[in-house]
């Protein structure tokens, strides 16, 4: 199962799904179209020459009519009968035909007497043959058949003709199926018509380069130049020798219609895919999109990160989320960067002389372990030195606190001009200071006296008093055996030098080494 | 007075005198009379012919029905015309063949003769002949003679086209065979004279008989022969040389308005009359006016 957990997640889930979705309806649609289409094709295709017979029903019924009309007119009749009676010359039977049914829709007009000679239509012998054949010259019947003679097949229509009850022979008129007709039909049905002789093409709607070419319907289709057509026998007669007519609806014509509507469909999806991806995309970029960014900065203010965020002008709901949780995480900075001021500046007062600026003994025993791994790492050496400022008791009750703070002042530059920027100073408490230098007692040992002397020749002047300031110092080296936590060690013998210094008459340096100490 | 009143009362007494003009007029004009004819074809030639003359002389409206015989006009419609006669709606028929005395008698017709009219006698315009001799006619109607080899023409059988009008009536065709049921049996029988002239245009071997007043077209094969080396003309009629023909009259039906008495009197003598019956070769049966 797919985790959506994110809407960003659930988005593409659910585009992708559309878009399969439309593609699987495309397809769909597409194969059972196809299968529809096909079947509907061959259904039409057995109506439409369906609709081919009743038409040709229709034309036979209507053909019969005018032989009917024709045998109906006395007055042709009675030509007929004075003609045929007296053998007339035939010109007055060409004159009266022509002038009373040379309108009518016939191809061909033959009337026979009953011993078989034309009266009229001489000329078409073929068809005079074939009434003969068929014994209609003294028939007593309206009939209609095929006939497959000069012209191609043709539609026929007999019937007897006689006048005052005396039969005179047989009128046959005839409607040719030929290509201007076969057209005409076509342009009714739509489909293709061929007729087919013997196998082989003699007509067809289509080009006229088919004929002759090969005709052998299969399963109710056929191949003609690489084209399939759905097929259907139009029946026009149960004669054998006949040409037959079939009926065709062109596959690829149909295929060809519905691969139209399948691109029509394709584009539609395509429109359809294209906007679900604007839409997706619109989606992800004015919903998604922020809200990652707003969860991303939920998780770093979770984190307790309070990063820097520019909110826009967006005035929908995330954008108006996203700039009042802005604010809330500048408000939050403002408020952390004050607490990181004021615990600074705690933690400055903590760990540093508010008088002399120095660091405090506090920050001596925090920075100390430090400073000591770094002198072994080094392969350096520690030195402590302690400075007392001599009678300072007497100087605070003499000029007051005032004053000795600001000898104390006066000695805590002179710590500072002496000392290098290497070296540590702390103040320890009153009057008492720490210098932590990197190197032996013996460098430690200049450095204090160095110190010494300095304070000795600079007496603390303010232009009303002239204070004579020294100091005692007590100087002590680190050592390997005191370890990390050594600092009281080295500071009880820097006191210790210093006790001594102070014992000895103030005013100089004492170092301590280990069992024994030097002035 | 100014001249604007003076061009208005002008003007005034313009419009009234036009008006009282115009109602004058209509009160003083006589209503003319409408008279309605129809009847057979040959009848309705002549009459139609002198319409005008008859209208404008008469003081009348003249309406005649007949000139196409084969819409059903002959002599009945024009005896069933004459009878339609009443005051307001005076009527009149025309008729081609004498009508016989009970037949007059019997309906309340009153017969007004107008002019004996040669039947002519005619051939395809192929056939070489130019004259049949008279008997040789008839018998050439009642089938005796079959091919016209045996009146000097070409080996050909005859076709005989026949119109058997008014079979009860006597006359007209009756000149040349008395009875229908004596004419040749196999000919071609027809409804309408124009099928009688088409008939004897399409057969080669064709012959009929048609009045003189008959309006041939030139498109139709058809000449006139003589008959016994005799021209039908008013002349032979009058001299009985000539022995086929008709009698055109009109025929009425009880009392008849003073103007259809007027109309008919000038159609039987009058001048116009005389110059259209000399065109067709009719010859009148009512004398001249002085």
């Amino acid at each position: 199962m797919i985790a959506l957990r994110t809407y960003r997640h659930r988005l593409v889930f659910y585009i992708g799904a559309l878009l399969l979705f439309l593609v699987a309806a495309l397809v769909l649609s597409y194969h059972s179209s196809n299968t529809l289409v096909l079947k509907e094709a061959e259904n039409n295709t057995a109506r439409l020459a369906q609709q081919i017979e009743g038409q040709l029903r229709i034309e036979a019924r209507d053909l019969s009519e005018r032989a009917k009309m024709m045998r109906d007119n006395t007055g042709f009749t009675g030509y007929l009968y004075i003609a045929t009676s007296l053998g007339t010359d035939p010109g007055a039977m060409a004159e009266i035909y022509q002038r009373q049914f040379g309108w009518l829709q016939i191809d061909r007009t033959v009337i026979l007497s009953r011993t078989g000679k034309a009266l009229i239509g001489a000329q078409h012998a073929d068809l005079r043959t074939t009434l003969i054949k068929r014994k209609l010259v003294k028939g007593a019947e309206v009939r209609q058949f095929y006939h497959d003679g000069q012209r191609g097949l043709e539609m026929v229509a007999t019937s007897p003709i006689s006048y005052r009850s005396q039969s005179l022979g047989v009128i046959a008129v005839t409607r040719t199926l030929d290509a201007e007709w076969i057209n005409v039909v076509r342009h009714m049905s739509g489909g293709q018509l061929f007729l087919v002789k013997d196998g082989r093409i003699v007509l067809s709607t289509i080009a006229d380069e088919h004929g002759g070419q090969s005709f052998i319907p299969s399963s109710d289709r056929v191949e003609i130049n690489g084209e399939s057509y759905l097929v259907r026998r139009v029946a026009i007669g149960d004669d054998t020798l006949l040409p037959q007519l079939w009926f065709a609806l062109s596959q690829q014509e149909l295929t060809a219609h519905l691969h139209e509507q399948r691109n029509r469909m394709l584009a539609v999806v395509i429109a359809g895919c294209i906007g679900g991806l604007i839409i997706g995309l619109m989606m992800l970029r004015n919903f998604s999109a922020p809200l990652s960014r707003l969860v991303n900065l939920i998780e770093e203010v979770g984190a307790g990160r309070l990063p820097d965020i520019h909110g826009g002008p967006s005035h929908d709901e995330i954008g108006y989320l996203t700039n009042r949780f802005s604010e809330m995480v500048t408000n939050l900075r403002e408020q952390q960067d004050e607490v990181k001021r004021v615990q600074s500046q705690l933690e400055h007062e903590a760990t540093t002389d508010s008088l002399t600026g120095f660091y405090n003994r506090r920050y001596l025993y925090n920075i100390f372990p430090k400073l000591w791994s770094e002198a072994l790492r080094s392969s350096k050496s520690l030195t402590l030195i302690i400075a007392d400022i001599d009678y300072f008791k007497m100087v605070n009750d003499r000029f007051g606190h005032p004053v000795g703070d600001r000898v104390l002042l006066h000695f805590a530059k002179v710590l500072k001009d002496n000392c290098r920027v290497s070296d540590f100073i702390y103040r320890l408490g009153g009057e008492e200071f720490l210098v932590l230098t990197s190197g032996d007692s013996e460098g430690g040992m200049h450095v204090a006296e160095k110190i010494r002397i300095a304070l000795e020749c600079d007496s603390y002047s303010d232009g009303e008093h002239n204070i004579p300031v020294t100091a005692s110092f007590g100087v002590a080296q680190a050592d390997t055996a005191d370890g990390v936590d050594g600092l009281s060690r080295m500071l009880q013998r820097a006191d210790k030098a210093l006790y001594m210094a102070k014992t000895n008459g103030r005013n100089r340096v004492v170092v301590w080494y280990a069992q024994r100490v030097s002035a | 007075m100014n001249n604007n009143r003076l061009r208005c009362l002008s003007r005034l007494a313009g419009v009234w005198l036009v008006i009282g003009w115009g109602v004058a007029g209509a009160a003083e004009k006589p209503s003319t009379p409408t008279i309605t004819g129809a009847g057979e074809h040959f009848t309705w030639v002549l009459l139609d012919q002198i319409r005008p003359q008859l209208e404008r002389d008469q003081r009348l409206q003249l309406i005649l029905f007949g000139k196409e015989s084969m819409l059903g006009h002959g002599c009945n419609v024009g005896i069933k015309k004459a009878k339609e006669n009443r005051v307001g709606n005076e009527t009149f028929g025309f008729i081609c063949c004498p009508l016989a005395k009970e037949e007059v008698e019997n309906e309340g017709l009153t017969v007004h003769p107008i002019a004996l009219e040669p039947l002519l006698i005619i051939v395809n315009k192929s056939n070489p002949l130019q004259d049949i001799p008279i008997e040789k006619v008839r018998a050439i109607f009642r089938g005796e003679i079959r091919n016209w080899k045996e009146v000097g023409g070409e080996d050909r059988p005859i076709v005989i086209v026949l119109r058997p009008h008014c079979p009860q009536r006597p006359g007209h065709w009756k000149t040349i065979v008395p009875a229908v049921e004596q004419f040749r049996k196999d000919r071609i029988e027809v409804k309408a004279e124009a099928e009688v002239v088409q008939g004897v245009s399409d057969f080669a071997e064709g012959i009929g008989n048609i009045g003189s007043t008959w309006v041939f077209e030139p498109s139709q094969n058809i000449k006139v022969v003589t008959v016994g080396g005799v021209a039908p003309t008013a002349e032979n009629l009058r001299s009985k040389r000539y022995p086929f023909y008709q009698e055109q009259s009109i025929v009425t039906h009880g009392e008849i308005s003073a103007p259809l008495a007027n109309m008919i009197r000038e159609v039987q003598s009058g001048e116009d009359f005389r110059r259209v019956a000399k065109k067709y070769e009719l010859l009148p049966l009512t004398p001249a006016l002085p």
